[in-house]
């Protein structure tokens, strides 16, 4: 803590553990995680649903939103969450070869891509 | 004072407390009604309504004296009035889904057609001669098919529940916008109710609709409350007293201030900074829109440009961005439906022709839907005579509320881009009706007393519920399907061989849900007037040589319950034509049984000519 040396940390710190950002981006990659497995190992309908409409519905919107988009509540992360959804289904129906469990494979890439690189940045630079 | 003191919370405590009782007691009224089982098929042509128990009714009536309760309480608890909001909304939108078990609506299934078009054949075809729209504009589709294909789950059982999901989430986005429109802590939520009770159009199914209005507004709202200029969005004039010609002057001199900096904005900057200024969720937002919805693309860059311009909000690289994506993607994937429809460019500027067909004639169609199309316009013309009011009176004590006007009169000129097939007057309905609900709440409680704002809510609730029930749930009697009806209509789309030609009594009924592309349809009811007449002046030998046509690989004749509904509601046939039809075919050996439910029938031809026996019998088909 007083190391007088300029080096990089992850932050671990309280305050980014209890950062709605960072718990946001980090239930977007366990989200992403579940939903990938779901498409792998078969599971009853019940079990597949629930994990993809849960993906689906808060994974990318957790994933891409921002701070100030994040306060106007989980309503507004739900519908870019749909939509982040829609426009990554609909390239991959258009570009082709289509297959659900392709295309959620990659909005779950997409999304796992998006939350990291939203990670990244705590990753910061601590001067003593 | 020490009393006092400690005497006010335990007042408040039990006003609040009072609130929650009367809405938990309305639920439970209601849920009491809907699980001691509703014979919606027992419908008449008022409705829904006509099947309602008392007990949900009186559990309504909870639901609003808890509301206007908790309007009346000394302290205002935006809680406790969102979560008779959020019950409004579940007991309303939910109650047809316990109830029929299936989804509702015929063109919603429609949409479930597609989907399983996706699944089957991994691309979409907007040059297909049957629902092409849909395959240029294939995003809400291609999200039904990714997940229909990855659950199992059937997009009907998703579509199900899909009202009550985007009502929900609508109510949700309202909420938080009207919640920067104003600093009084009772209107939004009064606006919120005000919309659910306005909301008749039934534009909520399982459909691109839904999904990009949701979208859509969530566009708006991050929009105003996020890049939003930094004033209140209601300003307030200085003088209260100012005479009538010096508030038209200032409101100009505002409103020209206003267009100048949107202008100003213009000016020269990176676009990396431009598009910056918005939030990266907006433009996603603006491109699954575009890939869903022909129409929510043209509202979107409509209140963006307004938004800039007015200086609301926004950047003008953001009404940029959002015109270009919904033009380019129109231009580049649906390219074929555009030049199919080139005859629809001229249909732009004209209103007159536009607005034919839109509007039910009430003198074709039976009593009771006659009420129902009644109840519909005074419902919209009292929110929209209350909406009026709001503005005038919130004018005239200095609030201009000009963004909510704005985006409440800006659908109107939806009317003269494109008749939208007969609907578009239900689409400015649609996209006016929030600000229209904010506009409505000023004059009910903004400067009010508690008391006086509480009744004139319980007024206005009292008022628009009973519309509301009318409009909404009025044409439910051809709008539901039993799973006896689904089931069968099913089990033909499934063993139909291609090239099958399916003559229908009516559209209306869980249509081209399965294979739709494979199929030709040919409703009785959308016949010439002669075809019509010849129809029912023989239905035997007509439908005979329908059925007896070649060029087709099979054909059946189906005629279902909601096909009744639907032809008597609308005047299309006569009463009792398709069981008419029905007892015709069972009289005729020429025509087979190829299945038959509680819910309707599928009629075939014979294979082989049939010999009328000396007994009056039929010979072996």
């Amino acid at each position: 803590m007083t190391d007088s040396s300029a080096t990089l940390t992850t932050s671990t710190d309280l305050a980014g553990a209890t950062d709605p950002m960072r718990r946001g981006r980090v239930g977007a990659l366990a989200l992403s995680a579940l939903a990938l497995g779901v498409t792998v190992v078969p599971l009853p309908v019940a079990v597949r649903g629930v994990v993809v409409l849960a993906f689906v519905a808060f994974g990318p919107g957790l994933a891409l939103v921002g701070r100030d988009v994040r306060r106007l509540g989980v309503g507004v992360v739900i519908v870019v969450s749909v939509a982040v959804s829609v426009v990554v289904s609909t390239a991959v129906l258009l570009i082709g070869p289509w297959s659900g469990p392709r295309a959620l494979q990659i909005l779950v890439g997409v999304t796992a891509v998006v939350a990291t690189a939203g990670l990244l940045p705590r990753t910061r630079k601590v001067s003593g | 004072m020490l009393i006092s003191s400690s005497a006010e919370p335990a007042v408040g405590r039990r006003e609040r407390l009072d609130a929650l009782a009367l809405l938990i007691g309305g639920v439970a009224l209601w849920g009491v009604g809907v699980l001691g089982g509703i014979r919606w098929q027992e419908m008449s042509d008022l409705g829904f309504v006509s099947v309602l128990p008392v007990t949900c009714l009186v559990g309504l009536g909870f639901l609003v004296a808890g509301f206007v309760r908790a309007l009346a309480m000394r302290v205002v608890v935006p809680g406790v009035l969102q979560a008779h909001v959020v019950a409004l909304v579940a007991v309303l939108h939910a109650t047809p889904t316990l109830v029929y078990g299936t989804m509702r609506y015929p063109w919603a299934w429609k949409h479930v057609g597609v989907i399983d078009f996706i699944t089957r054949n991994g691309v979409v075809d907007p040059s297909i001669e049957t629902l092409g729209a849909y395959h240029g504009w294939p995003g809400f589709f291609a999200l039904g098919a990714m997940i229909a294909e990855t659950t199992g789950i059937d997009p009907a059982s998703m579509g199900r529940w899909w009202p009550l999901a985007v009502n929900l989430l609508v109510v949700w986005l309202l909420s938080v916008l009207f919640a920067v429109c104003t600093s009084d802590r009772r209107v939004g939520p009064v606006a919120c109710w005000t919309y659910v009770l306005g909301s008749w159009v039934g534009q909520d199914y399982f459909s691109p609709q839904a999904m990009a209005f949701v979208m859509y507004l969530t566009a708006v709202v991050v929009l105003v409350c996020l890049t939003g200029a930094r004033r209140p969005v209601s300003l307030r004039l200085p003088n209260r007293t100012t005479p009538a010609l010096g508030r038209i002057g200032a409101a100009s001199s505002r409103a020209l201030s206003r267009v100048g900096r949107g202008l100003r904005r213009l000016g020269p900057a990176s676009v990396r900074k431009r598009l910056g200024v918005v939030p990266r969720e907006v433009y996603v937002l603006a491109i699954a829109i575009a890939c869903s919805h022909q129409l929510t693309p043209v509202m979107l860059a409509l209140t963006c440009t307004v938004l800039v311009v007015g200086a609301w909000a926004g950047t003008p690289w953001l009404a940029t961005v959002v015109v270009g994506a919904g033009a380019a993607w129109a231009v580049v994937f649906a390219a074929p439906l555009l030049v199919d429809n080139a005859d629809e460019l001229a249909t732009v500027g004209s209103v007159g022709s536009n607005l034919d067909g839109t509007v039910v004639d009430l003198a074709a169609v039976s009593t009771g839907q006659a009420v129902v199309a009644g109840s519909a316009r005074v419902l919209t013309l009292l929110v929209i005579g209350l909406a009026l009011t709001g503005l005038l009176r919130e004018w005239r004590r200095g609030r201009t509320h000009g963004l909510m006007a704005v985006l409440a009169g800006l659908p109107v000129l939806l009317v003269g881009l494109s008749s939208y097939g007969g609907e578009v007057l239900f689409r400015v309905v649609l996209f006016a009706l929030p600000a229209l609900a904010f506009l409505a709440a000023t004059p009910l409680v903004a400067d009010r007393s508690r008391r006086g704002g509480a009744a004139l809510v319980a007024i206005a609730s009292a008022v628009l519920l009973p519309l509301f029930l009318l409009a909404h749930l009025g044409n439910e009697r051809q709008y539901a399907f039993g799973i006896d009806e689904v089931e069968l209509v099913q089990d033909l789309y499934a063993t139909a061989p291609p090239g099958s030609l399916l003559v229908e009594g009516s559209r209306n009924y869980p249509t081209q849900s399965l294979r739709y592309e494979v199929f030709t349809y040919v409703p009785i009811d959308r016949e010439p007037v002669d075809g019509r007449r010849r129809v029912l002046a023989d239905p035997a030998e007509v439908l005979g040589e329908w059925l007896d046509n070649e060029a087709y690989t099979a054909t059946y004749l189906l005629l279902t319950r909601s096909m009744v509904a639907a032809t008597e509601a609308s005047g299309s046939l006569p009463s009792g034509s398709i069981p008419a039809i029905d007892a015709a075919l069972a009289a005729d050996p020429g025509f087979v049984e190829v299945a038959r439910n509680a819910a309707g029938v599928v009629w075939g031809r014979a294979t082989e000519p049939t010999v009328v026996s000396g007994d009056g019998g039929t010979g072996a088909p």
